[in-house]
């Protein structure tokens, strides 16, 4: 039977690693969810991926009941391990750390097109280069 | 510890570039909030009802928080994360309100807000599991209560683990029995086996906190007032032998402590794992088999299994 959802909570945040500390325990509980009924399933269900940001999305329902799915990792993640680099520039726009080439760009978009609020792949596409430079990443062709 | 919370107002298209840039000023993660995930969502892929009149969301752009520890010097990192919000227009991204609000978090709040749903839960015939400020009466002579007030430690009878676990243990005490609960959490599983007619039991975990809450919990139930609660590593140091050895953690954690529980069954002793997620059932099994105990029962609940062990005769 259908459920009706009273909130949906977005988080990004280490597979295998959550805990009840910020963001998972003030996101959760203020939605009314048990914050360690959470931590234990998404640890089970995201050990493999240990070390890797993933994001999650929680259905809360009436009862305070809950299920969540997870996504690709961010952009951002797939940028940095698309341009084997660890942290991006702390200064953008004069210190450019890495570089991608427009098909990983292209690619990395179509991969995160269906979590993204993006219209098609094309704006899709803007976000993740938009992403990529705010990183201090070069885009080749 | 103190957590400030910082949360920067943008648009949808640059939720990934503004995540990153708080992770990357020391978050451990980020919250989003993002008008566009509300919209168009009458009903969701899994046939939820999503209604988002009676939904706390916002109704146009994007928020993303993070959550920053005393620990990070705030007027250092906060002028860096403004600035680098701002520059995102030069790289194509729109940034709409662009605001960048701080409040200091109120851990109160947030840790016992869910209290408020949690209510008696009968796990099975003989089981019931009752938050502390709720009065209950059993439906059932035979019935035992257990009650509990679990605060930040794992363990309150809603979750599948635990509910696998309380049956397992139902399986096996027969009265009289030695038990070890290692990663006792809340302590529910010590109080169960004290209902359940258990003789001793020791209680383990390596939370400080959970060893608090546990000890606060069995003093609730005056069966089970006299169990010590230890903290500990597993079963590391520990020579007490036992009948029954009961763990819920997770498959990673439990697979190495079934060669130190092994030693520690009495004969026809029975080792109970749950916490096993069903894709991990099988490496637990071998585990299990490796160690020379014999797999007797695997228990189910949605994904989520639990197993019971025992140990041969001599």
């Amino acid at each position: 039977m259908a459920k009706n959802v009273v909130n949906v909570v977005k988080l990004q945040i280490p597979a295998g690693k959550a805990t009840p500390a910020p963001p998972v325990g003030p996101a959760l509980g203020q939605a009314g969810i048990n914050i360690m009924g959470f931590t234990k399933e998404f640890n089970a269900r995201t050990a493999d991926q240990a070390g890797m940001l993933i994001p999650v999305v929680i259905n809360v329902y009436e009862d305070r009941s809950f299920d969540f799915i997870t996504k690709t990792p961010p952009a951002a993640v797939l940028l940095k391990k698309a341009a084997g680099v660890e942290h991006g520039s702390g200064e953008p726009n004069s210190n450019k750390v890495a570089t991608v080439t427009s098909d990983q760009v292209r690619q990395i978009a179509e991969t995160k097109m269906q979590d993204l609020n993006a219209s098609d792949v094309e704006s899709a596409m803007r976000m993740v280069e938009g992403t990529a430079r705010s990183m201090g990443f070069t885009i080749k062709d | 510890m103190e957590w400030t919370k910082v949360t920067v107002t943008t648009t949808s298209e640059a939720v990934a570039a503004v995540s990153n840039i708080l992770i990357e000023a020391g978050a451990n993660g980020v919250e989003i909030t993002d008008a566009a995930d509300f919209k168009a969502q009458a009903l969701g892929p899994y046939g939820e009802i999503y209604d988002p009149a009676k939904q706390p969301c916002i109704k146009k752009g994007a928020q993303v928080a993070a959550y920053y520890p005393e620990t990070i010097f705030l007027p250092e990192i906060l002028p860096q994360i403004k600035q680098r919000v701002a520059q995102l227009t030069d790289f194509g991204l729109a940034i709409g309100e662009n605001k960048v609000a701080t409040t200091a978090v109120d851990s109160h709040n947030w840790a016992t807000a869910w209290k408020k749903y949690y209510h008696p839960v009968r796990v099975t015939r003989f089981l019931t599991v009752v938050p502390k400020w709720e009065t209950y009466q059993p439906k059932q002579p035979e019935e035992k209560l257990i009650i509990l007030d679990p605060g930040m430690s794992f363990g309150t009878g809603t979750h599948p683990t635990t509910r696998l676990a309380m049956q397992a243990l139902e399986t096996v005490i027969r009265g009289g029995e030695t038990l070890l609960d290692v990663g006792t959490g809340s302590g529910v599983l010590s109080i169960t086996a004290k209902q359940l007619g258990a003789d001793q039991v020791y209680a383990y975990d390596l939370d400080k906190v959970a060893v608090r809450a546990a000890t606060n919990n069995l003093a609730l139930n005056p069966i089970a007032a006299q169990v010590p609660v230890t903290v500990n590593n597993l079963l590391a140091g520990v020579t007490q032998s036992a009948d029954v050895i009961v763990a819920n953690i997770l498959a990673e954690i439990i697979l190495p402590m079934i060669p130190q529980a092994k030693p520690l069954l009495k004969p026809k002793g029975h080792l109970i794992v749950s916490g096993v997620i069903a894709t991990k059932l099988k490496q637990v099994e071998q585990g299990l088999q490796q160690a020379g105990l014999s797999v007797i029962q695997v228990l189910r609940e949605g994904d989520w299994c639990a197993l019971i062990a025992q140990q041969q005769e001599d």
